[in-house]
């Protein structure tokens, strides 16, 4: 075990921090369990972070560009150097350059992963395939109390949910799930239908904050640039919803916002923009030609005459030197 | 790093051992304390911003170009040592802090050093609007 630097929120009062795991919320095979903590009613997520060295994303652009290169062992050129102000004679080299940081975390996000449990993909290029039907959740559908619905997550889905206390999960039920009173008690049951209201929602936020790096054309009519900006916010999501959740979100509407629409109508303004490009350009070769062979580019087949090749005609007659004293003509 | 572990964070430490962390663009082959950073590593402070926004150092002559990643000013970075106490396994306790952290490149290759802090900082803010 070698030390480790962590990046703590501010937020993060506890002098005790246990970190446990979850399954990763997407139920990509590939991608690597959450590590998390609950500090003061909420959860955070550790992450790790090194810089020179590209995402798994822009992998074939950045071999192409050599934008980075790596040691044989495939690893960053990246170390890190520890110093002391106060005495320089003090410091540590680290061979592995990298730091944790925290950042909050949305419970929701893996109780959705529970409930779309057996939809597990390899990664996220299977999301744009047909959508699968799943009518076989893996959580019991029927309603069940706070203490009952932990204790199913805990045996059904991860050892990791024994983590979580009861308040915490309760707060993501309340926005996750239907619920029922009954004798003071409340019975709650997670149905797709909410988590995409509650996933459009996120859509909508995240549209609304698109970071900067975001390849949105400025030049968009205003009405199609709305439209872009939710298909771009529903893709950064991508990252976090199984996708059952990412098929019923680009397929949901309601009174104020339709993400059906929004992925038609700018999927339509893409491709009309593609035929208009190449209607521009060969405007512009054509252009370029003009007044060159009188605009007449087409080249004049080659006719070749052959030259005829008379054979002369030697009768055929009986004998055997009757050719040769064939009679003149 | 195990994944189930447990961290002692130290919440009267303003007295305990503050280090800058300096992530340069070289693979270091060893892990450990140095005391060779009494005469060697210092910023150049001809070439260096006095505010930190930029900092210019050598390794070995090469030319490094540093910024700070002032995206952490709202975290309090630790340094955590495991503990040996075979008693409690998997746990890291809090031996010093760390002030500020510094990305390098080296000399030319600046455009991508801004480019990844850039990166980095929208991951948080991004990460603070979908799990707010």
């Amino acid at each position: 075990m070698s030390k480790r630097i962590i990046a703590l929120s501010k937020e993060c009062n506890c002098e005790e921090l246990h970190i446990f795991e979850l399954p990763h919320s997407t139920n990509i095979n590939s991608k690597s369990k959450l590590r998390l903590f609950c500090s003061d009613d909420k959860i955070y997520q550790i992450k790790r972070q090194m810089f020179s060295k590209g995402c798994a994303y822009n992998k074939t652009r950045d071999a192409s560009n050599e934008k980075y290169h790596y040691c044989s062992d495939s690893k960053p050129l990246k170390s890190g150097i520890l110093t002391n102000a106060d005495e320089r004679r003090d410091g540590w080299l680290l061979e592995d350059g990298y730091f944790e940081f925290t950042t909050k975390y949305d419970l929701c996000f893996s109780l959705c992963g529970a409930l779309f449990s057996k939809a597990k993909s390899q990664d996220e290029n299977e999301y744009q395939q047909e959508p699968r039907q799943f009518n076989e959740l893996e959580l019991e559908s029927r309603f069940l109390m706070t203490r009952d619905l932990h204790e199913t997550l805990i045996d059904n889905h991860d050892k990791g949910w024994s983590n979580i206390p009861t308040r915490i999960l309760q707060n993501s039920l309340q926005q996750l799930c239907d619920t029922i009173e009954e004798g003071g008690d409340t019975y709650y049951k997670m149905t797709p239908s909410k988590i995409t209201k509650w996933l459009a929602n996120k859509a909508v936020k995240v549209s609304r904050s698109l970071p900067a790096s975001i390849p949105l054309q400025k030049d968009l009519p205003e009405q199609v640039a709305g439209h872009a900006k939710l298909v771009f916010a529903c893709n950064i999501l991508i990252s976090l919803v199984p996708q059952p959740a990412y098929q019923n979100l680009i397929q949901y509407s309601d009174e104020e916002v339709n993400f059906a629409k929004a992925f038609q109508e700018y999927r339509k303004y893409l491709q009309d923009q593609a035929v208009k490009e190449r209607e521009q350009q060969l405007q512009i070769n054509a252009a370029m030609k003009v007044g060159m062979g009188n605009g007449n580019t087409k080249k004049k087949a080659l006719v070749t005459k052959r030259p005829v090749v008379t054979k002369k005609v030697t009768k055929v007659s009986k004998g055997a030197i009757d050719g040769f004293f064939s009679k003149k003509k | 790093m195990s994944a189930n572990s447990v961290l002692l964070i130290d919440g009267t430490s303003e007295s305990s051992k503050q280090y800058d962390m300096h992530l340069v663009p070289c693979r270091i082959r060893t892990t450990g304390h140095t005391n060779e950073l009494a005469n060697n590593f210092k910023k150049d402070a001809e070439e260096s911003a006095e505010d930190n926004s930029q900092v210019v150092t050598y390794i070995r002559g090469r030319k490094i170009i540093g910024k700070p990643l002032t995206c952490l000013d709202r975290f309090q970075t630790v340094l955590l040592e495991p503990e040996q106490d075979p008693e409690t396994p998997n746990t890291y306790k809090e031996t010093a802090r760390i002030g500020m952290v510094f990305n390098y490149e080296r000399e030319g290759n600046e455009a991508r050093l801004q480019e990844e802090i850039s990166k980095f900082e929208e991951h948080l803010q991004l990460a603070d609007v979908i799990h707010d």
